[in-house]
């Protein structure tokens, strides 16, 4: 049950009448607890099981760590919790990673050890609510939040549906006071979240689909085209991915405001950014402070020196790459970033001698090119061949992300090159993504919404959902962020 | 009253009028819109609805579409034939079809082609619900193939649909448009001229009509694989379960169709040898199964194996779709079948081939 399909649209309406119909905050919270487990079990009701296993397990442990004084059971409890945490996620996302990487090595030295994925089926958002309960248990055990008391509360937290599959990852200290409050209907922020919910239906299904579409024949295989082909499919992923996953946390965050919660924010422009720590202040806002928070600032953060800075850096983005999937292309895309943050303060050095406005234009165009360069690698997963029982070789995926990267710049000798139809609808495309970039920075810096004449606004959103009706595709394809 | 609840009622009442007016003008445009309508579903079976009913229809998804030739039927048997193969059809469509056909009148015969893929495990009956079902249809495919919102959304959207024109003809207010921004999309107007052209094409009178034929896509599976194996596309290997919903529908099928008198013969339709050698693990144990379905019905198989059917890639336009040489001969090969069953009832105003009269 994705955002954008009608089965959620329904969903959505039913519980949204129910929950403004009835005072009770009880029952609210109740109520929208059981629609998160229905929501989550409407893709699969027997995985739901471990939602609600780390859920009783982490608000025991929550509850545990507040009574016991002792700083070593206090660890014992933490140290509890992160392993059943990350124990689920190793099984459930990792495991095959690791006994096929093995596999491999040892096949490497001539050790044949005849082992096969096990093909565990990943559980949708388990990456994001494991994250969330971890950070739950480091901020009771770190005294920054005293623990839940209410068990459906706890439980909301943790399966709250606009973010329980992708994102954003949300804090408890940031949630969980909201459900203190008595909520009260209200039009003016009904009306802000509508507008939210149809920006970010119209990225998803107006560009990041309609993207997909156009480029993924080329990431398929990208020996049939053309360089100008290769750099056009490079920008449009970079707009499809963007669309995809910031549609997908508008539509969430506009959800969640809908029944009175508060989100933060996951993006600002990322494409605007100036520098590569400027770039993860602005993508993915919410993992990226997760990992400043409770991984870099850790291990030391800036603190101790250029080369431990670079090592901490380093192994951030390196688990970050981790983090989005079990696959070795997706490391060596974080090994690019981490690479890419130690170079930029020697960058910057670099340009110090530049105009201002020079230097601000090749800080963006620095920043752009090597955002989307590792979007190449992103982009390009081992995948499952049709009737193959295993997914390509990580080397084989690799290899089309190398030869796509080298033929940006050394121009591709291709000898029937596959003409990129849609070259007229990418750039629009592309365009239109642009001006949401501009509509958002406006937001962000607090200008004052449009407002048009009332007969002019009803005209206009009248014309916006007929676009959406018309050039909508006829299959939406899932976000990409829910495979994470 | 509020300025922003004055506000938002006017805002509200013109984005309701602009939708009513958009609707109107949709509809206004229906006649021109309908050219560019595809409607597979509704064009062959529109042939049989309006015409005399063929005493044999050939009955399939794309498969059958290509690879059961009337002519070859008629010239064994005596008798007019058709071809309903409709591309992406499966046993719930052939179902619903053949209820919604053979109601007034009825063929002698029912020729069904068939592939491992048609009776695939995960098969969910969407464009039939979208395109074919009624009510009944719907609460049927609930209790067989279990309920599935995609299938229900599918009926309730079709349903629907004429409540919005907009939404409704979505497709072909694309094409539309399409066409007519030529000047900056010379291809996509292209491809919406094309695709006008081919909805204004008349279905040919015996239902039949292969690419080779006609010109078209010469080129076999073998000769693409040498120039480009990415350009020929891998069919998919099926998911497939003795007991999947699909296997008890060819049953219903079967039944059904003798209940209302109709004898029906089944015709394994095959893949390339390419395909055949990746689906080696699910094929047999398909054709077995359907097999079995058959003689459970009392319907009688033809596997076109190897053996009987010699084939090669190049015998192949795409991976499952046969080319003309070979579709002949496995009609033929269908055809000697149904003489030396005696399927059908003697007509002595026919002068019906002997067996052996049909060559291999």
């Amino acid at each position: 049950m994705i955002f954008s399909s009608w089965q959620f649209a329904i969903f959505f309406v039913v519980v949204f009448g129910v929950y403004w119909a009835v005072p009770s905050r009880r029952f609210r919270h109740g109520l929208l607890l059981i629609a998160s487990y229905v929501f989550y079990a409407a893709w699969n009701a027997k995985l739901l099981s471990i939602v609600v296993g780390l859920t009783l397990f982490d608000y025991g442990v929550g509850l545990a760590l507040e009574q016991v004084k002792s700083d070593r059971r206090r660890k014992f409890l933490l140290i509890a919790s992160l392993s059943a945490n990350l124990g689920v996620l190793a099984v459930f996302k990792y495991a095959d990673f690791f006994i096929l990487s093995l596999r491999d090595l040892l096949a490497g030295t001539g050790i044949d050890t005849g082992w096969h994925a096990l093909n565990i089926l990943l559980p949708v958002g388990i990456s994001f609510h494991t994250f969330q309960t971890m950070s739950y248990t480091i901020d009771v055990y770190r005294r920054r939040i005293s623990a839940c008391r209410s068990l459906v509360d706890f439980a909301l937290f943790v399966a709250f549906f606009p973010q329980l599959v992708a994102g954003p990852i949300v804090k408890a200290v940031e949630f969980l006071p909201q459900l203190r409050n008595d909520k009260r209907f209200d039009w003016p922020r009904l009306d802000a979240a509508v507008v939210l919910f149809m920006v970010g239906l119209t990225k998803k299904l107006l560009i990041a689909d309609q993207l997909a579409s156009l480029v993924d024949p080329v990431f398929a295989d990208p020996t049939h085209f053309t360089t100008r082909d290769l750099w056009l499919a490079m920008l449009c992923y970079g707009g499809q991915i963007y669309c995809d996953f910031s549609g997908y946390t508008d539509m969430a965050i506009a959800t969640a405001r809908l029944l009175g919660f508060d989100m933060c924010e996951n993006f600002a422009n990322p494409y605007l950014a100036l520098s590569l720590s400027d770039f993860w202040r602005r993508w993915h806002i919410s993992l990226s402070t997760w990992f400043r928070d409770y991984l870099y600032i850790p291990l030391g953060g800036s603190r101790a020196g250029p080369w431990r800075t670079g090592a901490n850096l380093m192994i951030t983005m390196l688990l970050a790459g981790l983090w989005h999937g079990a696959s070795w292309t997706f490391v060596i895309w974080g090994a690019i970033h981490g690479s890419a943050l130690i170079a930029s303060k020697s960058f910057s050095r670099m340009t110090d001698g530049l105009p201002r406005r020079m230097r601000t234009i090749t800080a963006w165009a620095a920043t752009f090119l090597v955002v989307h360069v590792a979007w190449v690698f992103f982009r390009c997963q081992p995948v499952v061949a049709i009737g193959a029982a295993e997914a390509e070789t990580t080397s084989a995926a690799l290899h089309r992300a190398l030869y796509f990267v080298q033929h940006l710049f050394v121009p591709a000798t291709v000898d029937q090159p596959i003409w990129l139809m849609n070259k007229v609808p990418m750039m629009a495309l592309l365009a239109l993504m642009a001006v949401f970039h501009i509509l958002d920075e406006r937001r962000r810096r607090g200008s004052p919404p449009i407002r048009l004449p009332a007969p002019i606004a009803g005209v206009s959103y009248a014309a916006w959902i007929i676009a959406l009706m018309v050039l909508s595709p006829e299959n939406t394809n899932p976000f990409i962020y829910f495979q994470f | 009253m509020t300025e922003n609840a004055g506000r938002r009622i006017i805002l509200m009442a013109s984005a309701a009028l602009t939708l009513i007016g958009a609707d109107a003008l949709v509809r206004g445009m229906r006649a021109e819109l309908t050219a560019y309508t595809v409607a597979d579903y509704n064009r062959k079976p529109s042939v049989i609805a309006n015409g005399p009913m063929p005493r044999i229809v050939l009955m399939g998804s794309s498969r059958a579409k290509y690879a059961l030739v009337p002519d070859e039927f008629e010239r064994a048997t005596g008798r007019s034939a058709y071809n309903l193969g409709i591309a992406g059809s499966k046993v719930v469509e052939w179902i619903t079809l053949s209820r919604a056909l053979f109601k007034a009148d009825r063929p002698d015969l029912v020729v069904v082609g068939i592939n491992a893929s048609e009776v695939r495990l995960d098969y969910s009956p969407t464009d039939a619900a979208r395109n074919l079902f009624t009510l009944d249809d719907l609460f049927e495919s609930c209790s067989h193939e279990g309920v599935s919102t995609s299938v229900i959304g599918a009926y309730l959207q079709s349903a629907a649909g004429p409540l919005c024109e907009v939404y409704h003809h979505r497709y072909e207010l694309r094409m539309w448009a399409q066409e007519r921004l030529g000047g900056v999309l010379p291809k996509h107007a292209q491809q919406a001229r094309e695709l006008r052209e081919r909805v204004a094409t008349p279905e040919p009178p015996s239902g039949y009509a292969h690419p080779w034929a006609q010109g078209e896509q010469l080129r076999s599976v073998e000769e693409r694989l040498l120039n480009n194996v990415a350009t020929v596309e891998a069919a998919c290997v099926p998911l497939f379960s003795r007991d999947s919903p699909s296997m008890s529908r060819l049953a219903q099928l079967l039944d059904e169709l003798r209940a209302g008198g109709i004898r029906a013969i089944v015709v394994y339709i095959p893949n390339c040898p390419r395909t055949e050698a990746r689906w080696r693990d699910v094929e047999p144990q398909a054709i077995n199964a359907i097999a079995s379905v058959c003689r459970e019905s009392g319907a009688p198989f033809v596997p076109c194996s190897q053996e009987e059917v010699s084939r090669t890639n190049r015998d192949f336009i795409e991976e499952v779709h046969v080319g003309l040489p070979l579709a002949r001969t496995i009609s033929r090969r269908a055809a000697r079948q149904i003489l030396a069953l005696g399927l059908l009832p003697i007509e002595t105003r026919h002068a019906v081939t002997k067996i052996n009269d049909v060559p291999d």
